[in-house]
């Protein structure tokens, strides 16, 4: 017998899991050294105890079971059961519980095996999480790029079933064949190499296709080369709100502009119309003063004397006061000119501002762009700030200029309200330069800066620390998203109180799409 | 008298030179001023005070609103005109509480002028300083305390045209403010015709919430010892008259019958509020204030704030005895007519009884077949009963 206690120490030892017999009236005779895990005490000391004291978590339901063993003595295969760890509080786990009456007559007891099963019952969950529940679409492919799972949300959002796919090329089924994504063979597809947020065209079952935007993660199960796991989302909703919140972006600063522009043109408007009308009031005193002219110089007046005729003619003059009309006529008209000239040029700048643009880049004159766009900007500036433009020669660079026209008024504008509560006018200074290949352009202001912990969150969509109605957050998101299609960037150095430098980075010969 | 002083402020010289220019034809009735920003203004009105004032709004440093807002309080008697090429949202209220006419850029010489020449002109002969200087500092006109709640059912969320309207209607202050900006599309668009629910139509509920709110945030420091009573009872009469004078006038004349009436007694809430610390000799037994009647004070801030000229000659008339035309009893007329009546229906004396049966058998009033004096019963009693409880047989 002592070779059979011996086996069965062994056997207790080497299996992963808790192995005890217990007597008939539930009462522990022996247990495994696997049960020091499942109580917290040493198995030693569970000899004599009955089950609920030795596992008052799981009693409730572990003792109805046992007792219907013993009475039944037909064997329990499998049951589950989750219960708070003995050891570590707040912890739940899955415990897989089976139990065999022992063999002979009267009441022997039985034989109980408890087995931790929580990590497989995790991964069941995440499985399922991850395949059925994840809105998310996700696969798995091996090293040959050959499907190995398909998750349902994939599943729905190309069409195909995890069954179609099943070891056939997903690079070959649904990136190759959508216009407009990536006819490139599978070994140069992006999607080969572990990368976060990759864009992405995949085609459906049907051929209809949509936008994605892809990660892709290493995966290796088993032997064989390394696979990928590849997780997408459909953004083709996302892009079109992204476009109609441009679209929003693009109207909100074109009211708050044309309010502006109201004003700049209506005040050319009115001193034209005021010198006008006193052009054509000293055309009648001059044309009076003409006519006596006349009357003097007519041979009908024979008699009357030389001095008569020059006191009528000095009389007619004072009355028109001619002086003060040839002084003022010529800075009339020439202030009338000025202001035809002010609206001329200010419905030129507009034009030239909203410039459509495009899908192919054209090469714009950087410099005049920010010109127009300050003549554009003017009454939103002029009142709290002077602008000094520091504009180096540059060569035409290759962009979306209406774009790019949005993206400085945005600057523009925050410049200016950025001197909001400083008291006394401001200074912003408009730079550009050439730098290697690209076009730097810095919009610097001397307001009021933007506190440190505000600075990552500037370029976020909607945020604003603008007033309700005054911005809609859109602005710097904008700019940022314009100048990644360019293939440039956008930068801020900020001190508070001190003031605020954008700094705008673009490739002169425009985004080079390697 | 002497000649005339008219002060130009603009932030755009040019804007200035057009002025002096296009205005020269004038050189010899006004003398004319041009200052380039609001603090150069006032310390020309510091140095010699003018009778007008043409500013521009948005200008650098102090702007038009703050301008005009310090001249209504230490140049009362200088009239407020302000020229604006266009308005800020934000600025749009300041502008309507401090101006007292509005001008859009451009403006004709034309249109320029006329407007100061009116403002020239003092509707009270007697007293024509110390009339314009009471009127002229009003930048609203108070809602008394206990009837506000007309004024917050419009400032409430929910509150729509109907309400709109019907606050106007009521609200003595209100309608006099709208009947000021309606002549101007800084404040919305054209109205149809002088009513004050076309004016509300025009301009929208949240034009009106805006100037409702100004207008209500602005409320005197307090009121003359025992004006309470006659305020109560102005304000009651007021709404009463204004029923029934708007049944009494023909179509035409509704409108303006309808506004005259309700701001009948504009003049007595202006004379009887009281800003800070400011000394002014009030008697309420004979009406006036610094000597100057109530009535006079009243028709000279409607006069300033551009009011309709039927308005203001029915609100100047209404206690002078009517002889009606033959043709039509006219805006003064139908007041006049609400005023006996409803005094009559309050059981308030001064109601002439031979005055009051001459009027009420005017072919006009005879062609319809209306008890007048029991309609004026029930608009008496439709006034609000609660609030006017306070104010019957005063």
């Amino acid at each position: 017998m002592a070779d059979v206690s011996a086996l069965l120490e062994t056997i207790e030892a080497a299996v992963p899991a808790g192995v005890a017999f217990v007597d008939e009236r539930l009462r522990f005779v022996r247990a495994g050294a696997g049960f020091a895990a499942v109580t917290g005490r040493p198995a030693a000391e569970l000899a004599g105890l009955t089950v609920p004291e030795a596992l008052p978590s799981l009693a409730d339901r572990l003792e109805p079971l046992l007792s219907q063993v013993l009475a039944t003595r037909t064997p329990v295969v499998g049951e589950r059961f989750d219960a708070p760890d003995a050891t570590e509080p707040g912890r739940v786990r899955t415990w897989r519980v089976d139990c065999r009456p022992l063999p002979g007559d009267g009441s022997p007891g039985l034989c109980l095996v408890l087995t931790d099963i929580t990590a497989h019952t995790v991964a069941t969950a995440f499985r399922t999480a991850f395949m059925q529940d994840m809105p998310e679409g996700l696969y798995t492919v091996d090293g040959e790029g050959r499907l190995t799972s398909l998750n349902r949300a994939a599943s729905e959002m190309l069409g195909w079933s995890q069954e179609d796919l099943l070891g056939r090329q997903v690079h070959a089924a649904v990136h190759l064949p959508a216009p407009g994504g990536t006819p490139v063979p599978e070994q140069d597809c992006p999607l080969r190499d572990p990368a976060a947020a990759v864009d992405a065209v995949f085609a459906r079952k049907d051929g209809s296709t949509f936008q994605v935007v892809c990660s892709v993660a290493p995966l290796r199960v088993g032997a064989g080369s390394q696979g990928r796991l590849v997780t997408f989302r459909d953004v083709t909703e996302t892009r079109r709100a992204q476009l109609a919140a441009h679209h929003d972006q693009k109207l909100e600063s074109l009211g708050r502009l044309s309010a502006g522009l109201a004003h700049e043109i209506n005040t050319p408007i009115q001193f034209v119309g005021d010198n006008t009308r006193f052009l054509a009031d000293a055309y009648q005193d001059i044309a009076q003063l003409l006519m006596v002219y006349r009357e003097c110089m007519a041979p009908d007046l024979g008699e009357v004397a030389w001095d008569e005729r020059t006191a009528r003619a000095r009389a007619a003059e004072d009355k028109a006061d001619v002086e003060y009309l040839i002084a003022e006529i010529p800075v009339a008209v020439k202030q009338t000119l000025e202001g035809v000239e002010r609206v001329a040029s200010l419905v030129r700048a507009m034009k030239s501002f909203s410039y459509k643009d495009t899908a192919e880049q054209s090469y714009a004159d950087l410099n005049e762009a920010i010109r127009t766009t300050l003549t554009v900007a003017r009454n939103e500036v002029k009142y709290v700030a002077d602008v000094e433009l520091d504009l180096a020669e540059l060569p035409e660079v290759l962009c979306h200029r209406g774009d790019l026209n949005q993206v400085f008024l945005n600057l523009l504008v925050n410049a200016a309200d950025a001197m909001e509560g400083r008291g006394e006018r401001g200074r912003i200074t408009i730079g550009t330069r050439l730098d290697g290949p690209d076009v730097v352009i810095t919009f610097a202001d001397d307001g009021s800066g933007i506190p440190e912990h505000i600075r990552q969150s500037i370029f976020d969509p909607f945020f604003t620390t603008k007033g309700v109605g005054k911005g809609t957050g859109q602005g710097l998101a904008l700019a940022r998203a314009v100048l990644d299609r360019h293939g440039g960037s956008i930068d801020v150095q900020s001190v508070p109180g001190e003031g605020t430098t954008f700094t705008l980075r673009l490739p002169v010969d425009g985004r080079q799409d390697s | 008298m002497s000649t005339p002083r008219v002060l130009f402020v603009d932030d755009e010289p040019r804007i200035l030179d057009g002025l002096r220019r296009s205005l020269r034809g004038r050189r010899g009735e006004w003398d004319m001023e041009f200052a380039n920003g609001g603090a150069e203004a006032l310390e020309r009105l510091a140095a010699t005070p003018c009778d007008v004032v043409v500013s521009d709004m948005r200008m650098p440093g102090m702007d038009g609103a703050q301008l005009l807002t310090e001249v209504s309080r230490s140049h009362p008697g200088t009239a407020r005109v302000v020229l604006s090429g266009h308005i800020e949202e934000e600025a749009i209220v300041q502008v309507a509480m401090a101006g007292h006419r509005f001008l859009t850029k451009p403006s004709d010489a034309e249109t320029l002028t006329a407007v100061v020449d009116q403002l020239l002109l003092h509707t009270s002969a007697a007293h024509p300083a110390t009339a314009r200087r009471i009127a002229g500092a009003v930048r609203s006109i108070p809602v008394l305390p206990g009837h506000a709640d007309g004024i917050d059912a419009l400032l409430a969320p929910d509150a729509n045209l109907d309400t709109a309207v019907s606050t106007a209607t009521r609200d003595i202050g209100l309608a006099a403010k709208l009947l000021q900006l309606s002549s101007s599309r800084f404040f919305g668009a054209r109205p149809r015709n002088y009513s004050i629910e076309a004016i509300v139509h025009a301009m929208g509920v949240t034009m009106i919430q805006a100037v409702a709110d100004a207008g209500s945030s602005w409320s005197p420091p307090g009121w003359y010892p025992g004006a309470a009573p006659v305020l109560a009872a102005t304000w009651c009469h007021a709404r009463a008259t204004a029923r029934l004078a708007e049944r009494l006038a023909s179509p035409a004349n509704r409108p303006h019958a309808q506004a005259a009436a309700l701001l009948q007694d504009v003049g007595r809430l202006i004379c009887l509020a009281r800003e800070d610390g400011e000394p002014a000799a009030v008697d309420l037994e004979n009406g006036t204030r610094d000597g100057v009647p109530f009535r006079d004070a009243g028709v000279e801030l409607l006069h300033l704030w551009g009011v309709p000229a039927p308005i203001i000659g029915a609100v100047a008339q209404r206690d002078t005895p009517h002889r009606p035309e033959p043709s039509g009893l006219g805006v003064a007329g139908a007041v006049r007519t609400a005023h006996l009546l409803v005094t009559q229906a309050e059981n308030a004396p001064g109601a002439d009884e031979q005055e009051l049966a001459l009027l009420l058998a005017h072919p006009q009033l005879q062609a319809q077949t209306v008890d007048w004096r029991q309609a004026a019963e029930d608009a008496v009693r439709q006034a609000e009963p609660s609030a006017c409880g306070a104010g019957r047989g005063g």
